[in-house]
């Protein structure tokens, strides 16, 4: 195999990165060693920042944001719900803090408007009584799966390849150069060389794991951010705590429900970590101040993601490091076709891909321009079932009573799980829960893959995709995955439902004996 | 209150899953005036239909309970926390026959080893332990055991229960077994759940016979065939037999997921036995909270609309079930019992009441949260004396059992119920 680029990471930057180079007419492939978004760019608050949550500790990044998340509501409205956004004080918050959000923000060029207390109660009822300032700002709502499957869908459909499950073992080195990129396929256990003329390292906090591999030092900071998700949907608008930017002070809408975020801790490694309790705790506390409500939520799920922050001068703690990217070309370290993206923000994605795309197509004296900021994004059908509320919607407007759900929380039909099936298949990628959980709603409503995993797993040996007891491996790793991200929740209704789910999968199918 | 009961009652029996309905059972069968409350209509629709007494202990081994009596026997000496240990094996046994026979009486046949758990599928294809299983389950027990060539038949667009998974999944143990794909042979109302309708339009003699055509075809030299459980809410016996008349060779049913048609069954037949024999059954009503006088409860308030109704009883019995139920309840901080706010057992904190994996062999601590009791299964007061004399707790709602991960959930509702009911009798001689 051979390519001109090979992008290592199919995140939300490897992604767009991905789709900038085909647009370019540059060849890529993209290798990920799990599957779409399954690092940070599936681990965040879905939030696309208009800025003004920077204003006060990143200007750049602040004016980045600002710029990214007008053009991405114009060219990729599918992944978007512009439901606009409040910063919020309560009682207690600091004061001049508040006074000066209206100046910074004028400064950077974000647009902020003052709201009266009434107005803003009127616009979310949810909020507290104890408010004290409201501002009104441009922040939407974006479906990272979405954005990075279409992202992907498009660059596909312009001749890049999209290797998963393939992790990358060596660089084979030819002087300055990396000549090809060795990869094991985790399924087959098969090894693959891929001959290269760019490679890309686009892991975000594994940057560094992997730019050691070729003999390179990036030197990342990893820092775990837990969240929340709601059973129901709290605010139309994505709510921000009007403070200098802490842990639980952010609330954004994610379809049918909300995501209560983030928590700040510092990692040795980009391990995969687990929401722990006393997060949990933190963000319930912390954002009930700002919204009552959810002190008394049910949760239906926590998870946790990694940021990969930069290491620049001699900084510690998490949020004070910036949330900006850095495109590093490597040439001081004598590599002249290797260049490491990361750092950064699902909202300046498309930027970051950009300015790496710039820099290899220089690099392989490719003059056609980036036609990602005037191209609108295209979308496939078969994205759509990532989109929360929309199988719902689509069932009840065709009423087809012939038609199984395979999920009843979030109502997907068999149909849809075919769709994906199929283009799983058809691309070689493992076909298991997970797989599909990620593609569409599946496991993600209020039973978190209690009753559709289970039905998920007979439909796969209906299609004779699986034989033997393969389903019920299949389906305990499921369930010990989702139990991550169910346990530090697990109390009021939550535990309840968690009780039948134990008897189903205990008490009956005897899975733990 | 006249309406729900003439005299004061005897026993007052607060849940209607197992524990609550075996409660009434036995309180009944002695000839107590009881009277059963409860705001749903229980969680029989989750329950699978099969009677568990003991099917794994010790549990962090994962060893199987060949013979469910002597595995009480050795629970009853390594574990007397364990409800179990506070009734002894003689009431357990005593427990368990009755109940088989007041089933019997209401027209469901258990059928089980003498000594012995038996082994059937799930619809999952993983292999169950239980002591009795509806005897319309009980060829597939046989079938297993004696790996008899049985065709396996499931229904378009019942999604939870697929014969080829089943098939697949147990093949090493059951090699001899094939798959049928059917098309239910009589129209549908909903889209998924479609078991309980399946169940309902069984009852027609029609659609049986047309059901047997379905099948007959596919049968060759199959000596059996399984389905998933749907052999109707009323009758499931006759109209298996009629089906094997149909078809020529026994037919035996599957445990699915819920809603399950034999849970189900168990509640019809168990409350229409029991309003045969007086009991009162009051649904739809939430018991507020109980009334006492000093160490004695008196009477329990009902919600009754808008207003509020006493009913005066000479006992109670809790058997509300833990969260599910609504017996316990979980906050952040605590697990609290809802209705008299008495003493619940728990780990210090939330922390710990749950292990890292799921599937952990050692269970999570959470499980055996819930009431600590008495010899007589009376709730303990936070000095460790019973908080009244005349209020009992059965069923999950007890402390020190996992009923989940020992397969002992039928078997601790149905002794703890005896339990409560003859301490009840005891203590009020």
């Amino acid at each position: 195999m051979e390519t001109e680029v090979l992008i290592i990471g199919a995140g939300v930057t490897g992604a767009g990165l991905a789709r900038d180079l085909a647009l370019r007419g540059v060849h890529c492939i993209v290798v990920e060693a799990k599957d779409i978004n399954a690092g940070a760019s599936g681990a965040n608050n879905g939030l696309l920042h208009s800025g003004a949550r920077y204003v006060s500790n990143d200007p750049i990044s602040a004016r980045e944001c600002r710029d990214e998340s007008r053009l991405l509501k114009a060219l990729a409205p599918n992944c978007i719900e512009d439901t606009g956004g409040l910063f919020v004080a309560v009682a207690g918050d600091d004061e001049a803090y508040i006074a000066e959000f209206p100046r910074l923000c004028a400064q950077h060029g974000i647009p902020v408007q003052e709201l009266q207390r009434q107005e803003a109660l009127e616009l979310e009822p949810a909020l507290a009584d104890t408010l004290i300032a409201a501002y009104q700002v441009e922040d939407a709502a974006i479906n990272p799966f979405r954005l990075s499957l279409e992202n992907l869908a498009e660059a596909e459909a312009h001749g890049a390849r999209l290797l998963t499950h393939s992790e990358i073992i060596g660089f084979e080195r030819s002087g300055s150069r990396i000549r090809a990129v060795h990869l094991r396929q985790n399924q087959s256990g098969r090894e693959i060389v891929i001959e290269v003329q760019q490679v890309v390292n686009a892991t975000g906090p594994w940057a560094g794991e992997v730019a050691s591999l070729a003999g390179l030092l990036v030197p990342i900071i990893c820092s775990k951010g837990t969240l929340l998700v709601t059973q129901t949907r709290v605010t139309e608008s994505v709510i921000n705590r009007l403070r200098l930017p802490s842990d639980g002070d952010i609330v954004s809408p994610g379809g049918t429900v909300s995501l209560v975020g983030t928590t700040s801790v510092g990692l040795d490694a980009p391990s995969p970590c687990r929401p722990t309790l006393s997060e949990v705790d933190l963000l319930v506390d912390e954002a009930a101040s700002m919204l009552p409500v959810l002190a008394g939520m049910r949760y239906v799920r926590a998870f946790a993601g990694v940021r990969p922050l930069l290491a620049a001068e001699k900084v510690t703690e998490g949020r004070t490091l910036s949330r900006g990217f850095v495109v590093l070309n490597h040439e001081e370290e004598g590599l002249s076709n290797f260049v490491t993206v990361t750092g950064g923000k699902i909202t300046t994605f498309r930027l970051m891909a950009e300015k790496t795309a710039d820099l290899v197509c220089s690099r392989l004296g490719v003059t056609a321009p980036c036609r990602t900021r005037t191209v609108p994004l295209a979308s496939a059908e078969i994205n759509q079932w990532t989109e929360p509320g929309l199988a719902p919607r689509i069932w009840l407007k065709q009423q087809n009573p012939k038609e199984p759900l395979l999920c009843e929380c979030e109502m997907v039909p068999q149909s849809a799980v075919d769709q994906i099936i199929d283009q799983l298949k058809s691309k070689g990628g493992p076909l298991n829960l997970s797989a599909i959980g990620l593609r569409s709603r599946v496991g993600r409503g209020s039973c978190q893959g209690a009753f559709c995993g289970f039905r998920m797993s007979a439909h796969l040996y209906e299609r004779g995709e699986l034989e033997f007891d393969q389903g019920l491996s299949q389906l305990k790793q499921f369930l010990e995955r989702r139990w991550h991200g169910l346990r530090p929740i697990l109390w009021g209704p939550q535990l309840a439902q968690e009780e039948l789910q134990e008897a189903l999968h205990c008490g009956l199918f005897g899975l733990e004996v | 209150m006249a309406d729900i009961a003439q005299d004061k009652a005897d026993l007052i029996v607060i849940g209607a899953g197992l524990a609550g309905l075996a409660t009434t059972a036995f309180a009944a069968e002695s000839g107590l005036r009881t009277v059963q409350i409860s705001l749903t209509a229980g969680e029989m629709p989750f329950a699978s239909g099969l009677l568990d007494l003991l099917g794994i202990h010790p549990m962090e081994r994962l060893n199987h309970c060949q013979d469910p009596w002597a595995g009480i026997t050795a629970l009853i000496h390594d574990r007397p926390e364990h409800p179990y240990a506070r009734l002894g094996l003689e009431k357990i046994r005593q427990a368990w026959k009755e109940f088989l026979n007041f089933l019997q009486k209401a027209g469901l046949r258990y059928c089980g080893w003498p000594e012995s758990n038996a082994e059937l599928v799930t619809c999952a294809g993983t292999l169950k332990i239980t002591s009795h299983v509806p005897e319309t389950m009980w060829p597939g027990v046989v079938g297993l055991k004696e790996k008899r060539i049985a065709l396996i038949v499931d229904f378009d667009g019942l999604t939870d229960f697929s014969a080829v998974q089943f098939v697949e999944t147990i093949g090493s143990r059951w090699p001899a077994l094939r798959a049928q794909r059917l098309r239910f042979p009589h129209p549908l109302k909903g889209v998924n759940r479609q078991n309980v309708f399946m169940a309902e339009a069984l009852g027609s003699p029609r659609v049986r016979s047309k059901l047997a055509d379905a099948i007959s075809p596919f049968l060759k030299d199959a000596e059996l065939v399984g389905m998933p459980a749907i052999l109707g809410i009323r009758r499931p016996r006759a109209i298996a037999a009629d089906l094997e008349r149909q078809i020529g060779v026994p037919v035996f049913e599957i445990p699915t997921m819920p809603p399950s048609v034999p849970g189900l069954r168990l509640k019809e037949a168990i409350e229409q036995e029991l309003l045969r024999g007086g009991a009162v059954l009051v649904r739809g009503r939430r018991a507020l909270k109980v009334n006492s006088n000093g160490r004695h409860c008196i009477s329990v308030v009902l919600e009754a609309g808008p207003s509020k109704e006493v009913l005066e009883a000479r006992g109670i019995v809790l058997a509300t079930g833990r969260f599910l139920g609504g017996g316990l309840a979980a906050s952040r901080s605590c697990i609290r019992e809802t209705l008299m706010d008495l003493p619940v057992h728990q780990p210090k904190k939330r922390q710990d009441w749950h292990r890292q994996n799921f599937l952990d062999p050692h269970g999570h601590p959470v499980n055996r949260a819930g009431l600590e009791v008495d010899d007589l299964l009376r709730p303990l007061a936070l000095d460790g004396h019973c908080a009244y004399e005349n209020l009992f707790a059965a069923g999950s709602l007890l402390a020190h059992q996992d009923w989940v991960r020992m397969k002992c959930g039928a078997g601790l509702a149905v002794a703890t119920a005896y339990g409560a009911v003859h301490a009840f009798i005891d203590s009020s001689r």
